[in-house]
């Protein structure tokens, strides 16, 4: 996908730093980037907001929900931690690296699915639980997954 | 359901409204006597709306229990400039899904709660800051803030006052560690979040350096009832040393998981069994209460009332309220790798106790997980945790070992048998 440095500056008109909105709008640039942040991006934000580029740098490579590489149209998160995991979720795990055919933190070769993992998303109660793209999913039986994939297939 | 949360309590105070009232309607909030409590703060003197929550005995729900009136006396004293009050919503403790039940479910109760608060500090603006992953979190209490603007709830002038409150949505990044107050500051600033050496506190020296409140959603959601019932009311729920309701919220080995408002004159053993119909898959071996970095606790400890005072007494906490039950066929030390693998991730790396030792308490429980470890191995494990509990800069630090020594104490056999 090519950078589009406009949609940036526009993104970024509202940036304040007492506004405390640099991970808004960085989340929003991931976004229009399709899901990542190239160099490209990051040099234009560390041009709007004066900060050094490895200030930036260090900023995104902080947060796990920012990536330097590239990802696929849609992020799958499957959580791992405990309440999950005595639910079952390394099973949901294997069946989406085998029906994706990728390695946890890989994508896709159709570049549709990153697969990642997920520290808890506040759905211990309906474990275990998945995230894609924004939505969340709940109660995950194994034989539902292929249903959910599909409605971003 | 919306929430993936089923509710299991009924007589509720901060959960009365949800799931029955539109979240994205003012409207249905006022109509069930919501901003009844800001109407009345604004009327008061700054000084007596803390002397209220004071009062009240109200301690803060985020997890370190302090008691909130006194966090507020620290800003209202303190000379600035500029005040600020943070929310922090960055909830990531495993086996918790409360603040976000409250964000979405009834997101004008915590703006209530928030506009409250900031009168009372003299901060006219304020942040929620909620974690990246909880996107319908961040979309509903954004429609909130907009609709209390529209009806002059927040804003310049609020309720012809002349008090003027500015509330906005800050975001996480997707790490742990910013819910630490000082590292959720310096996100909030632009900065990788590395908790700050302390002191200064935040309600001395916090966001951009100016006196700053932090307080949890859930805190902060009891503060309109408190304000419109009074102290009276809320110091005579439950135990006198912990008043007031808490949220709980029950997963793992459990007939029915959810989450719960009880004052604390229950047993964890009844919670399990009144709300959450009775242990699953077996009888009950242990329960992690208050999440990853939790205490353990056995059957019998499961069958005492742990209120505040107990809790001191016997060094433990309740944390953030969730019981994460483990039945007799879990194994120890598979949830302890859990556990390590968490916090090797969750480290800041600030400091090289936390660091280093996150990592080595991985490496150590991987040994018994695969049946090499030795009792040598568990007498390093053990001395690494006594290390790690007073050397780290922050409580992720300090407080991860907590499970690894109470495992080794009740469960020292298993886990060399392992
Ligand atoms: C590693 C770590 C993570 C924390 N995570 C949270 C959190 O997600 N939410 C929260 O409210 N407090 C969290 N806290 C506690 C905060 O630092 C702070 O004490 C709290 O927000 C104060 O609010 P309260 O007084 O209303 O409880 C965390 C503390 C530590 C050490
Ligand atoms: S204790 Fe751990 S999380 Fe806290 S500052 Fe040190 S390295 Fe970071
Ligand atoms: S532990 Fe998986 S959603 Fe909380």
């Amino acid at each position: 996908m090519s950078i589009n440095l406009e949609k940036i500056r526009e993104i970024f008109s509202d940036y304040c730093p007492e506004k405390g909105n640099l991970m808004v709008l960085l989340h929003d640039v991931q976004k229009a980037c399709g899901n990542w942040l190239p160099e490209e991006a990051l040099k234009e934000v560390s041009k709007l907001t004066k900060m050094p580029l490895n200030k930036v740098y260090g900023f995104v490579s902080f947060y796990s929900m920012f990536s330097i590489e590239p990802r696929g149209k849609h992020i799958i998160r499957v959580c791992k931690d405990g309440p999950c995991a005595v639910k079952d979720s390394f099973v949901i795990e294997d069946m989406l690296m085998k029906e994706l055919d990728v390695d946890m933190g890989e994508t896709s070769e159709d570049n549709l699915f990153t697969l990642e993992e997920t520290a808890c998303i506040g759905t211990c109660t309906a474990a275990p639980a998945i995230m894609i793209d924004d939505e969340v999913y709940g109660n995950v039986a194994p034989e539902s997954l292929n249903s959910i994939l599909k409605k971003y297939r | 359901m919306k929430y993936n949360a089923k509710i299991l309590s009924t007589d509720n105070v901060l959960l009365k409204n949800i799931g029955n009232i539109d979240p994205l309607k003012i409207e249905e909030y006022v109509t069930s006597g919501g901003y009844e409590a800001l109407k009345k703060t604004v009327s008061m003197d700054r000084k007596e709306v803390i002397d209220v929550v004071s009062d009240s005995g109200l301690r803060g729900r985020g997890g370190a229990n302090f008691p909130t009136g006194r966090k507020w006396l620290f800003t209202y004293n303190a000379q600035a400039d500029q005040k600020y009050i943070i929310c922090n919503a960055d909830e990531g403790e495993p086996g918790t899904v409360k603040d976000r039940i409250l964000m979405e479910g009834d997101p004008h109760q915590l703006i209530e709660g928030i506009t409250i608060a900031a009168y009372a500090i003299g901060a006219t603006k304020g942040f929620i800051y909620i974690r990246g992953e909880y996107r319908d979190s961040i979309n509903t209490v954004n429609a909130a803030i907009k609709q209390a603007e529209e009806k002059g709830m927040l804003g310049k002038n609020i309720l012809g006052s002349g008090f003027d409150f500015e509330l906005s949505v800050a975001m996480g990044g997707g790490a742990y560690i910013c819910g630490e107050e000082t590292a959720l500051i310096d996100s909030m600033e632009g900065k990788r979040g590395e908790p700050r050496l302390k002191p200064p506190y935040p309600p001395v020296e916090g966001l951009f350096g100016k006196p700053t409140i932090v307080n949890n959603v859930e805190t902060l959601s009891n503060v309109p009832h408190i304000i419109v019932k009074g102290s009276e009311w809320y110091r005579n729920i439950g135990a006198s040393c912990s008043p007031g309701t808490k949220l709980f919220m029950l997963c793992g080995d459990v007939n029915e998981p959810g989450i719960l408002e009880t004052p604390i004159d229950l047993s964890f053993a009844e919670i399990i069994k009144k709300y959450g119909k009775g242990t699953s898959g077996g009888e009950v071996k242990f329960a992690q209460i208050g999440g990853s970095s939790g205490n353990i606790f056995t059957p019998e400890m499961l069958e005492k009332v742990w209120t505040y005072e107990r809790c001191c007494e016997f060094n433990v906490s309740y944390g953030t309220g969730s019981i994460f039950v483990c039945n007799d066929r879990r194994s120890v030390v598979d949830h302890l790798l859990t556990v390590a693998e968490f916090f090797e991730h969750e480290s800041c790396g600030k400091c090289t106790p936390c660091r280093e030792g996150t990592h080595r308490i991985k490496e150590i429980v991987e040994e018994f997980a695969f049946g090499e470890g030795t009792v040598s191995d568990l007498e390093l494990l053990k001395e690494l945790c006594l290390v790690m509990k007073r050397s780290p800069i922050c409580g992720l630090g300090q407080a991860c070992v907590n499970p690894v020594l109470d495992a080794i104490e009740y469960f020292k056999g298993e886990i060399l048998a392992n």
